[in-house]
């Protein structure tokens, strides 16, 4: 821990003297308004208790709340954000993106809608791990918070793995042996979902793959060659042949009987409510959560993220409006009331990790809480930090290239040629300049 | 082949495809009269499809009645716009002569019949350069013009208006402002309650126009509502089951849906008898 | 104007009297009236159809040219930028692709069309009475719920977990919306979608052209020897042959503006189909997601030179619209 915060604070330093000043305009816009105090929030349905509870917690502050809903990859939201643009007026104050991308187009200089936090709250981000918070610090500034951490740790089913007799894996190398060996003596189980827009974050992102790899707001870097690719897709072509993953996504209505039938994965901190017992209703006492899973020749462990939300504050607000929106955005990053009491994720802030924890201990779900805790808290600080989100989806072009290929049962190498080619194209219609070097 | 085998094969093909085409429709109307609840559908009732209904209604706060309330003000505005300004342009460009009449009418005929989707984005640029996005008139005026409307119109008094009629107005002295008014306006109705059907129809279902005019979700239609609904069911994504307390499966969705095609319906009847006799006009759109 | 105004109140007040009586006010002047009429026949319709020409300005040709000069700017908008952002359109791997699957569509959805629909109109119409014009409703059916609510429809149609055919979908071997909504099924998805929205219309207009057939030629081919056959594939088709030339060409033009189906089934299917399948999606998203309106225009642009070139030929050639007088 106090290391943690030892690394936190060295950062915060050294961002402090190359991030003084930043790019133009990344602060209060030039046309920023003052409602008085009234401040409107958008957020999507899961994360309506945080308004409430803030406004419990502050009676005082009047809050307008607006429910929005998005899907990776919709165009819905943005498509508003370029009309208050052109109108200049019509901004929420608050947003919490439905999907982590949204920070990318937010923050571009096109739409350039959130606010620079790095001065105003440095003393809430330098609660953050510094792996949790390094999707937000976009050009040395810090543009959003992160409201729950979503680090991959490896999930598998105890009283299956019992049963059979095997050992969760710590290592990918191992996480392979066993699928194969799951494949060959229990047809039919699986131990991975391939066909959703998260699976590049848990497999690509978590062997430091460069397919989001932002240098600059018109540069990237993304070379599938790289030997960090080539392990994973080696690793997936093998699965795949041997019919051990599934083609599905978490979130579609197949895997609702699969998931009762998933020997382990890796997969978010978040799986465990929302999937697990949720979604798919796997019984109580089955669930439990190991550390995430290494490459054996990675000097030091790493992991990745799957969503995990973000809050994002506007650059049109100044005086009271502003006061209030930053007390709200202290409040759903930092307050226990909501990210403790309520909040289904693992707080994206280090001290509300363990109060968190203690209350999900009392839910009983999972088997053997106190190795899932540890897993939780240790994933939340080694997430790779070189993944950026980029205005390119990745994970659009996974399910639309992979998730077919792999329906239609055509081979995985097949697949990751077409997602190559793909991606970069995406990013270039962007209008990014795509470096592939290694 | 003979005769009767011809008969029958006829006969069992038109029934075959028949079948092809009312089940659909007539399963989907039965969807709206079950019951689910996340356990998949169960009984049938009208009374089922009042509680549909009623959580559809709960979606977002009643977003559904608004956009009832917008796709009402777009399609009914635009028609009154197309019957307003194109019974007045088909006549005189069926019966009036005046320089720039040819191009008039060839410009008509080629908007008619390129698809208006294609023109949606220039309209997007063109109406954003004056500010005007996500206003609701203007995308009922912009609806307004309708050029098929206009083509009908124009067929419509070629083919009813004798010339002589016209002729005799005429040299009775009328001047050409006043035979519209006086002869060729109560000779129009067939041709009004076309105009204002297919115009009717046509901005009722408009998606991409509303799409991306109206961006709000609040200030949209209902057919862009729609697909909205779609991606808020946990019927497509399990987790929205977790997230949202207002839960739409099947039923619910195609409750909504036929809420939504009740206007087009009742349109259809009220306009019916000038329909059948205007169906030679070649109503496409 | 005023005049326009006392129109735009008139059309709904029935008026009883079809022939005006004349206006003694105004005395005729047989002599010299050519002239005048002709200039007041000139603001008449200058009134009549002024507003029409605004609505034809401001929602058609307006539009399409602002697209032109915008296409032609530079990526930051700020100056002339020659063909630059056709080039870009032109190089997005997607732009080949999304007129491939529409290419792909109608080969499959046309020939289904024409066939369809002629067969189903010649059936019809020789199918007298009332059991004709039952069918002929039938097949109209499907077309009140056009554009969205065809869409849901179709989407439990295509859920085999919901779907009333679900056996067929077994039958293929599918047993979830994903493996029945592949990419590679699209094309066939769409072109039955369409058929099945669109379809019954048609052989509502051919059966009017069917119709109109002189009994006498009917009479003529039936005298001569002709079957039935022989006489719906002599007589009655050549006889309706400029309505096929429009129903091909107007459905051509319709594939090119394919947006909602492929839109929704690709966030109904988590995105297993792209979200840019169609050349209209890919325009939409220039526009709204990538942010580069030039861009957004060009493909506008292309689309509008395509789709005018279809129309072109529908005007000018299918026989449809040549009394231009």
């Amino acid at each position: 821990m106090l290391r943690r915060t030892g690394t936190t604070i060295a950062l915060l330093a050294l961002i402090g003297l190359t991030a003084c000043k930043g790019p133009e305009g990344t602060g209060t816009a030039d046309d920023a308004t003052d409602s008085g105090g009234r401040i409107t929030v958008w957020v999507d349905p899961p994360r309506l208790p945080a308004v409430n509870a803030f406004q419990q917690a502050h009676p005082e502050i009047p809050v307008d709340v607006m429910t929005i809903n998005g899907n990776v990859g919709s165009t819905e939201l943005q498509q508003k954000f370029v009309l208050f643009n052109q109108a200049g007026t019509g901004w929420p104050d608050a947003i919490f993106f439905p999907s982590n991308d949204d920070i990318a187009w937010a923050a571009n200089s096109k739409i350039n809608y959130v606010r620079d936090l790095t001065d105003d709250l440095a003393d809430v981000i330098a609660q953050y791990a510094p792996s949790s918070i390094s999707q937000c610090r976009i050009d040395g500034l810090f543009r959003c918070l992160r409201n729950d951490a979503a680090p991959d740790v490896l999930w598998y089913d105890k009283q299956l793995m019992a049963a059979w007799g095997y050992q969760p894996p710590t290592t990918w190398e191992d996480y392979e042996k066993l699928s194969l060996r799951i494949a060959a003596e229990h047809p039919g189980y699986v131990t991975g979902f391939l066909g959703d827009a998260y699976a590049p974050d848990r497999y690509l992102w978590a062997s430091g793959c460069p397919t989001n790899d932002r240098l600059s707001e018109r540069q990237v870097h993304i070379n599938l060659g790289d030997p960090r690719c080539t392990r994973v897709r080696d690793l997936l072509d093998h699965l795949v042949a041997a019919d051990v993953v599934s083609p599905a996504g978490i979130f579609s209505p197949d895997a609702t009987a699969l998931g009762k039938r998933l020997v382990m994965s890796p997969g978010a901190v978040w799986w465990g409510s929302f999937l697990f017992r949720d979604t798919w209703k796997v019984p109580p006492g089955r669930i439990a959560a190991a550390a995430p899973l290494r490459w054996t020749a990675d000097p030091t462990p790493f992991t990745s993220s799957e969503g995990g939300g973000l809050w994002g504050f506007s650059r049109h607000i100044k005086g009271t409006q502003l006061q209030n929106t930053l007390t709200f955005a202290r409040f759903v990053a930092t307050d226990p009331r909501w990210q403790v009491d309520l909040s289904v994720g693992l707080p994206g802030v280090g001290p509300l990790q363990q109060p968190w924890l203690t209350r999900q201990r009392e839910t009983g779900y999972l088997a053997d809480f106190d190795a899932a805790a540890a897993a939780f808290v240790l994933a939340s600080t080694i997430v790779r930090p070189e993944r950026d989100y980029t205005r390119y989806n990745t994970g659009t072009v996974w399910t639309h290239t992979v998730t077919p290929a792999l329906t239609s049962g055509r081979s995985f190498a097949h697949a990751w040629t077409v997602f190559g080619e793909r991606l970069v194209g995406e990013a270039r219609s962007f209008g990014y300049t795509v470096h592939n070097s290694a | 082949m003979s005769p009767a085998l011809g008969r029958t094969g006829r006969i069992v093909t038109l029934l075959l495809v028949a079948t092809g085409f009312a089940y659909p429709v007539a399963a989907f109307a039965v969807v709206g009269l079950r019951r689910d609840d996340g356990t998949g559908p169960t009984g049938l009732a009208l009374r089922n499809a009042w509680d549909s209904w009623q959580t559809v209604l709960r979606f977002n706060d009643g977003v559904v009645l608004s956009w009832l309330g917008n796709s009402l003000i777009v399609a009914t505005g635009g028609a009154l716009v197309a019957v307003a300004v194109g019974i007045p342009a088909g006549y005189a460009l069926a019966r009036l002569r005046f320089p720039g009449r040819r191009l008039l009418r060839f410009c008509t005929l080629l908007t008619m019949v390129v698809p208006n989707t294609v023109l949606v984005i220039p309209l997007y640029l063109e109406v954003s350069a004056v500010g005007a996005v996500n206003n609701i008139w203007v995308v009922a005026l912009l609806m307004g013009f309708h050029p098929f409307g206009v083509y009908l119109t124009y067929i419509h008094f070629r083919t009813t208006l004798p010339a002589p009629v016209l002729e005799a107005a005429r040299i009775d002295g009328l001047s050409e402002t006043d035979i519209f008014r006086r002869v060729a306006l109560p000779a129009s109705k067939p041709a009004v309650a076309l105009v204002g059907f297919f115009s009717f129809v046509a901005n009722w279902t408009n998606f991409f126009l509303p799409l991306v005019l109206l961006p709000l979700s609040s200030s949209t239609t209902i057919s862009v509502g729609l697909p909205q609904l779609v991606s808020s069911s946990p019927l497509f994504d399990p987790t929205n089951a977790a997230g949202l307390d207002v839960r739409l499966y099947a039923p619910q969705l195609a409750v909504a849906t036929l809420v939504t095609v009740a206007p087009v319906l009742a349109v259809f009847v009220i306009a019916q008898r000038a329909l059948t006799r205007g169906q030679m006009l070649g109503a496409t759109r | 104007m005023t005049t326009y105004r006392s129109i735009q109140t008139e059309p709904w007040t029935p008026r009883h009297q079809v022939h005006p009586q004349p206006v003694p006010a105004r005395k005729v002047r047989r002599t010299g009236k050519t002239g005048r009429a002709v200039r007041t026949g000139r603001r008449a319709a200058a009134v009549l159809v002024l507003p029409y020409v605004a609505l034809l300005l401001v929602g058609g040709l307006v539009p399409a040219g602002y697209a032109v000069v915008k296409s032609l700017q530079n990526e930051s908008e700020t100056g002339f930028g020659g063909i630059s952002s056709y080039q870009r359109v032109v190089s997005d791997l997607r732009f080949a692709e999304t007129f491939g699957n529409v290419a792909l569509t109608l080969l499959i959805w046309l020939p289904l069309m024409l066939i369809g629909v002629v067969g189903l109109a010649l059936l019809v119409d020789a199918s007298p009475g009332r059991f004709g014009t039952t069918m002929r409703f039938i097949y109209y059916l499907p077309g009140a719920l056009a554009g969205v609510a065809n869409f849901m429809l179709w989407l439990f149609l295509l859920d085999p977990g919901q779907s009333p055919i679900a056996f067929l979908w077994h039958g293929f071997g599918y047993g979830t919306l994903n493996e029945v909504a592949q990419p590679g099924n699209l094309p066939y998805i769409l072109a039955a979608m369409l058929f099945f929205q669109g379809a019954g219309t048609w052989v509502v207009v051919l059966s009017g052209g069917l119709h109109s057939i002189p009994d006498h030629v009917l009479e003529a081919a039936r005298i001569d020897g002709a079957g039935a056959w022989d006489t719906a594939w002599r007589v009655k088709l050549p006889m309706i042959r400029p309505w096929l030339g429009y129903l091909t060409l107007l459905n051509l033009a319709y594939g090119f503006q394919l947006f909602l189906e492929p839109q929704v089934l690709s966030q109904v299917t988590h995105g297993l189909i792209a979200p840019q399948w169609t050349p209209n999606q890919l325009g939409f998203s220039y526009a709204y997601q990538i942010l580069d309106t030039p861009m957004a225009a060009a493909m506008s642009v292309i689309l509008l030179a395509i789709t005018l070139g279809v129309g072109l030929l529908v005007v000018r050639r299918s026989g449809l619209f040549d009394d231009g007088r």
